[in-house]
């Protein structure tokens, strides 16, 4: 109850700050709002990252998260491409790695599952939605839509890319927050947070 | 090798040879067979010896040179072109252990080996250019390769130490404070990277015998030998290089390791294409180039007239008239509903008569041609069965033990064989295509003998509607598929004869056709009436859909498709027998080259991929607390 009147309160505020005006142009308290959005307590999220090399040749990691009492659990499922040696052929390019990981407190509990093999040096991160990370800003009560100018400060770490636009639909609370950019020599990636209420 | 000049033309070579000059003598050494597809890359190289062959050389392999590859390349490239036998291993060079491609630059692992040390090059190189040469950096043990240091190469004789791997302990050679001896079997090795470096990388001041030059003499080089080789002299280190490569031959490895790096690099070491041009050039031989081919006179064929049963195969051969005229002829038929030919073999489709014609590729007024006459085939009367029935094979012989039954021939759709004692008990089994034949597999084994004092039962039964015959003729039971009769019988292709069950091995045969007990033979082979009894070659050898599948494999471009082609090279490699792997080193060469790039290619991917994945996770730190434990979790540590 007290989650609901909280996610109300809040989305109150929210829809009370955009109601008033149908394309806002970047002051610094409607981004306010959207990290207030980032702050709100949803039941969960999914992440999806695409990484898109080729018309044919693309990986997909799904990260599932369901929120519970104190801490979360992570259904993880990655596609990666699997070597291939004279002595063996390999029946499909992918393999997909998968498991489930249990955080309460902050901490992880338990990982049930196959080691994936992404960066652990991490710092204080977490988006953050800054007037000054962003330009060619169109801001209205629905969505907004921008490009990042200034990426690790908007993605809270170091993203080699270029050409990151950001995309965040909401109602009161996030509905879902995609990010696209571009590596160069290598493909196109896309961020996707899709926010369970 | 045979001397035949006096005194006076032996004290002119010497002489000559101080010079720098070596003066061909029409010697013809033993020549090396040049790789297939090297052949062509050799056709610049005209002369028969001395220093207009060591120019041409020079010429061929600096000017067909199309990569230079980094210090760092020759790592990752040293993978490539010298792996070793296990998996994810390099081939040491002095030893030709195995080390794993992961025990990089530490002790009892390997590192990148400068045949011509780069200390000895005189500063024409570093770690780049010579320094960085795949014909020359090779892959060798770390503590080995320290040993070896920078000391020339050369003989120590009975005082020298051994020198050995760390922690596999294995002898790589032996040296004294100045010199390293390899092993006997890498002497060669040594001595055709040495000359290949040599002709290379020479900065010369003029060279006399350049594809366009007019030959004769010159001044080849600065770089000498004996930076190299602990010798006497010029003439001495060459001596004990040309004894080298005469004692060490060029064996498989060089030959595969040739083509990997012709690859990459685009140039090729000639010494290992032709072992002879080191004589040639240092020694006395001589390269005796190819004779211009004469004017075609005529052709003529093995046979002028044939007469086949239908479906039967005969193959024509056509020879030019000199011998050394080109031989090279198109074929035709002058009805193809009597005869086909397709490379000069014949197939008999039809009763009648036609004219099988060989055309001079070169010259078309030029033919010769054959008369085809093609007979019914013999097919005699006899009962026929719908339906199924069942042969039981004794399988008691003790040849027969241990052995597994390959059915090979063709089938248009797919057919079963039971494994039961009757007919209603069958468990179906899979007929599959395997390379350019058949096998039988029950869930998912091959059909095998079973041990003295058992058999099995074969049931046949056909998924179509195809009707049981016997025959007379072959005395065994045969079947008739869409109009075309098959019956099974033996296999012999490229070398590989299929086993053969005999007679006595039949217990009964069931059915209506109880009374035909008695098969003299029940030969193991789907094999189509009319044909051969060993049935031809089918129209590619398992060398030549090797040879095709690795030329299908696109070098760039879609993973999926990349990795599609690879995997058919792959699977039709497995199915290779030791002389069929000899035969397709060039294309064993490509195939792992373009596996190394496959897997360049998925690694590049998924580090791009875990990339990502970090980013967008740490993204979620502002709404998922222990985002960051989490990141370490899902590395497991």
């Amino acid at each position: 109850m007290k989650k609901s009147i909280l996610i109300i309160a809040s989305a109150c505020a929210a829809a009370a700050f955009f109601g008033g005006c149908q394309s806002c142009n970047g002051k610094a308290a409607n981004y306010d709002a959207l990290n207030d959005m980032l702050a709100l307590n949803y039941s969960g999220f999914t992440l999806t990252v695409t990484d898109t090399f080729d018309a044919e040749t693309s990986l997909k990691s799904v990260y599932e998260i369901e929120y519970s009492a104190n801490g979360a659990t992570v259904n993880y499922s990655i596609e990666r491409f699997e070597e291939i040696s004279l002595g063996t052929s390999v029946s499909s390019a992918k393999v997909t790695l998968e498991g489930v990981a249990v955080i309460k407190d902050g901490a992880v509990v338990s990982v049930d599952g196959d080691d994936v093999n992404i960066s652990a040096d991490v710092v204080n991160t977490g988006l953050n939605f800054k007037e000054e990370y962003f330009e060619n800003a169109d801001f209205t009560d629905a969505y907004f839509k921008a490009d990042v100018k200034n990426v690790s400060g908007f993605m809270g770490s170091d993203v080699q890319c270029a050409d990151m636009k950001v995309h965040a639909v909401y109602a009161g609370l996030f509905s879902d927050i995609k990010i696209n950019y571009s590596v160069q020599g290598t493909g196109t990636v896309e961020i996707k947070y899709v926010f369970e209420k | 090798m045979k001397k035949v000049f006096s005194k006076v033309t032996s004290l002119c070579l010497a002489v000559a040879m101080c010079l720098g000059i070596t003066a061909a003598v029409g010697v013809s050494p033993t020549q090396s067979v040049v790789a297939d597809a090297a052949t062509d890359y050799y056709a610049s190289v005209t002369a028969q010896g001395g220093t207009r062959l060591l120019g041409q050389l020079h010429d061929l392999i600096t000017t067909s040179r199309t990569k230079y590859t980094s210090y760092a390349d020759c790592k990752t490239y040293g993978k490539t072109a010298d792996p070793g036998s296990g998996s994810n291993t390099v081939m040491e060079f002095y030893t030709h252990i195995d080390i794993s491609n992961s025990k990089w630059d530490v002790s009892g692992g390997w590192n990148r080996e400068h045949v011509w040390a780069k200390s000895l090059s005189g500063n024409l190189w570093g770690t780049t250019g010579g320094g960085s040469d795949l014909h020359h950096v090779r892959p060798a043990e770390k503590d080995l390769n320290n040993h070896r240091a920078s000391k020339k190469y050369g003989e120590v004789g009975s005082g020298g130490k051994e020198e050995y791997t760390s922690v596999s302990n294995v002898l790589g050679g032996h040296s004294n404070s100045n010199t390293f001896e390899p092993l006997d079997n890498v002497k060669g090795d040594v001595a055709r990277i040495v000359m290949y470096v040599y002709t290379h990388y020479n900065s010369y001041t003029y060279v006399g015998g350049t594809t366009n030059g007019s030959g004769g003499s010159g001044f080849f080089g600065q770089l000498k030998f004996t930076q190299i080789i602990t010798a006497s002299g010029e003439d001495a280190a060459k001596k004990l290089l040309l004894e080298w490569n005469k004692l060490d031959p060029v064996d498989e490895i060089e030959r595969v390791r040739n083509e990997a790096v012709y690859k990459i690099q685009g140039n090729r070491n000639p010494f290992i294409d032709n072992s002879g041009y080191a004589d040639a050039i240092w020694g006395d031989g001589s390269v005796t180039p190819p004779e211009p081919p004469a004017e075609l006179q005529s052709l003529s064929l093995n046979t002028t007239a044939v007469t086949l049963e239908k479906g039967r195969t005969y193959t024509l051969k056509a020879t030019p008239n000199p011998a050394n005229a080109p031989s090279g002829v198109t074929w035709s038929s002058s009805d193809s509903s009597v005869a086909t030919v397709s490379n000069g073999k014949i197939t008999a489709k039809g009763e009648g008569t036609a004219t099988i014609t060989a055309t001079s590729t070169v010259k078309p007024s030029v033919s010769a041609s054959a008369t085809i006459t093609v007979t019914p085939a013999t097919v005699p009367d006899g009962d026929e069965l719908t339906g199924t029935f069942n042969i039981a094979l004794d399988l008691t012989a003790a040849a027969d033990i241990g052995k597994v039954l390959y059915f090979n021939g063709q089938m248009a759709q797919s057919y079963y064989f039971g494994t039961t004692e009757t007919e209603a008990n069958a468990a179906e089994v899979v007929v599959e295509k395997v390379g350019d034949g058949y096998t039988i597999e029950t869930g998912g084994k091959y059909l095998e003998c079973l041990k003295s004092g058992t058999h099995i039962n074969v049931a046949l039964k056909s998924s179509s509607s195809g009707t049981w015959k016997f025959n007379s003729e072959l005395n065994t039971f045969t079947w008739v598929i869409d109009g075309t009769e098959y019956y099974l019988g033996t296999r012999t292709n490229n070398g590989k004869t299929y086993t053969t069950i005999s007679a006595s091995d039949i217990k009964y045969i069931t059915g209506s056709n109880a009374a035909n007990v008695g098969v003299t033979q029940f030969i193991v082979d789907f094999v189509k009436v009319g044909g051969d009894v060993n049935p031809p070659t089918p129209g590619v050898s398992d060398v030549e859909a090797f040879r095709a599948a690795v030329a299908a494999i696109p070098a760039s471009g879609s993973l999926e498709v990349r990795r599609t082609a690879i995997n058919k090279a792959i699977v039709l490699y497995n199915a290779l027998n030791a002389e069929d792997k000899a035969a397709a080193t060039a294309q064993i060469a490509d195939l792992q080259a373009a596996i190394a790039s496959y897997n360049a290619a998925v690694n590049s991917y998924n580090s791009a991929a875990d990339s990502s994945d970090d980013s967008a996770l740490k993204g979620a730190g502002s709404f998922l607390k222990g985002v960051a434990a989490l990141i370490k979790a899902l590395r497991g540590e």
